[in-house]
């Protein structure tokens, strides 16, 4: 069963959030399931281009107008 | 697993306010309007106008921690976070010790039978559990509460316009149907002032107070460590050593640009509420928004509107009448130019649409309950929460305890929505 993560990177600096996400993609590739909450739209851009090609599932849901929840999980 | 991220600050960062951004000088000019406007104000009354600077620190500070009450309460049911909450206890904390130290002048015997004038002392009963609940749901769906909504509406949030219509509407709607609740339900519930029940006495209130505070914040540690979110923390790693100019950065950076951790918004809010209270009044936006929509339903015919009992409540009831430009007018529309500079200042200011159209049914309707439960419960999570509890009132702590179980449904109502 693959470990699961949640990651809260609200009120981080946007780069810091960027860096945290991708860092966050490469352990997704290795099994981990993990979830995001993020403040910053540029994650809805740049995640779904780092996904790509990597044989992961990403679900984007956004609770209120400023909060984005990203999962990322390995497709099985 | 804890991730431990490192930035690194080399002493060439460049200047976060040089070169200057169009939004930066847009924030420089909000700000020489926001102190003019207190100098104006100040002009007429100056405790109006130390009033008005006050709320654009407190719309600074809302904006810069991302300090929302609904988020506060939805995070714990729909992530486990208690970041957010954690905050709001700080600030709360803070006020504690202000507040009774203010209290304590004001009434020194808690026993008397009086109670300190302007202190959010509250009535106690069904009324206050059916406005928290529906409050608590209202926020959730809305996707703010009557402060953050405020200050969103600054940064640009669409929606968050349309949940203010909501709120004043809701707000009408408790003006028409006051009275009901006032002869069924407002008028048998008792005023419950802690420092005057049981002998607790101011010492005993207090300690009572900071005791249940502290409590809920280990409780909520042991809720996040549950539920195993987490946020990284940041270590800087310093190349070279920097000069003057580059330590002037990083101290404006903290303050203009990066987000503050939302505890040391806590605290300043916490700090605000007690500066506030020195002057006049508590922290509450709810008592003008309903003398606005009082206005609005004057605009639409229907006059004379008599709230039976409310001008013997403390707090938001908005029965202040000393001209339009008031306390609570100084206190509510002053933190939206406060929440603007901040958002200027961090770039961050942007007209938002939402993606959805279903959001704007969402920010009306949250709207329409927050309204009513926040004219019926005599305050917003401001006014009957984040201000109650500090004024030592057992209705703070039933509001609160309310607001977490309308927040609860909320999450689920929202859980279904998508």
């Amino acid at each position: 069963m693959p470990e699961s993560e949640e990651l809260d990177l609200r009120g981080l600096p946007k780069s810091t959030q960027l860096k945290e996400a991708l860092a966050a993609v490469k352990r997704a590739e290795g099994g981990e399931s993990i979830r995001l909450l993020t403040d910053q739209e540029i994650l809805l851009k740049a995640l779904p281009l780092a996904v790509q090609h990597k044989g992961l599932k990403l679900k984007m849901k956004m609770p209120s107008e400023d909060l984005w929840s990203i999962g990322l999980e390995p497709r099985i | 697993m804890l991730n431990s991220l490192e930035t690194e600050v080399s002493p060439k960062s460049p200047n976060p306010l040089i070169p200057v951004s169009g939004q930066t000088l847009a924030g420089f000019g909000v700000a020489a309007a926001g102190l003019g406007a207190a100098y104006l104000i100040g002009r007429e009354d100056a405790e109006t106008g130390a009033i008005w600077l006050l709320a654009l620190a407190f719309g600074f500070t809302l904006q810069r921690a991302r300090f929302c009450f609904a988020a506060a309460f939805r995070d714990l049911f729909l992530f486990g976070s208690a970041q957010n909450m954690k905050g709001v206890l700080v600030g709360m904390a803070v006020s504690t010790l202000g507040f009774a130290a203010i209290m304590y002048w004001l009434v020194s015997k808690p026993g008397s039978g009086s109670l300190p004038h302007e202190a959010h002392i509250l009535p106690v009963g069904i009324s206050v559990v059916v406005a928290g609940l529906v409050f608590g749901v209202g926020m959730v769906i809305a996707g703010g509460c009557v402060s953050g909504t405020l200050y969103r509406m600054a940064e640009g949030y669409v929606t968050s316009w349309v949940t203010m219509f909501g709120i004043l509407v809701g707000l009408a709607g408790i003006s028409l149907t006051w009275n009901w609740w006032w002869d069924h339900l407002i008028i048998n519930e008792p005023k419950i002032w802690l420092p005057a029940t049981g002998g607790l006495g101011y010492s005993g209130a207090v300690a009572l107070t900071l005791v249940a505070l502290v409590g809920i914040y280990v409780l909520l540690t042991w809720w996040e460590a549950r539920s195993g979110i987490y946020s990284p923390s940041i270590s800087r790693k310093v190349t070279g050593i920097p000069g003057f100019t580059d330590r002037l950065s990083h101290s404006l950076s903290s303050v203009f640009k990066n987000g503050w951790p939302v505890a040391i918004g806590g605290a300043v809010l916490g700090f605000i509420a007690v500066v506030m209270y020195t002057i006049h009044m508590p922290l509450g936006v709810t008592g003008e928004l309903l003398f606005l929509s009082q206005q609005a339903l004057g605009v639409l015919g229907v006059n004379d509107i008599v709230m039976k009992g409310l001008a013997d409540m403390g707090g938001c009831t908005g029965l202040i009448s000393d001209g339009f430009i008031n306390h609570n007018f100084a206190v509510t529309i002053g933190l939206m130019p406060g929440a603007l500079m901040g958002a200027l200042f961090a770039g961050e200011f942007r007209i938002r649409y939402p993606r959805v159209i279903r959001r704007y049914f969402q920010a009306a309707g949250g709207g329409v309950l927050m309204g009513y439960a926040a004219g019926l419960g005599i305050g917003c999570t401001l006014g009957a929460f984040f201000s109650a509890i500090p004024s030592l009132s057992v209705a703070g702590w039933v509001f609160g305890l309310s607001l977490a179980g309308g927040a609860f449904f909320g999450t689920k109502i929202l859980k279904r929505l998508g």
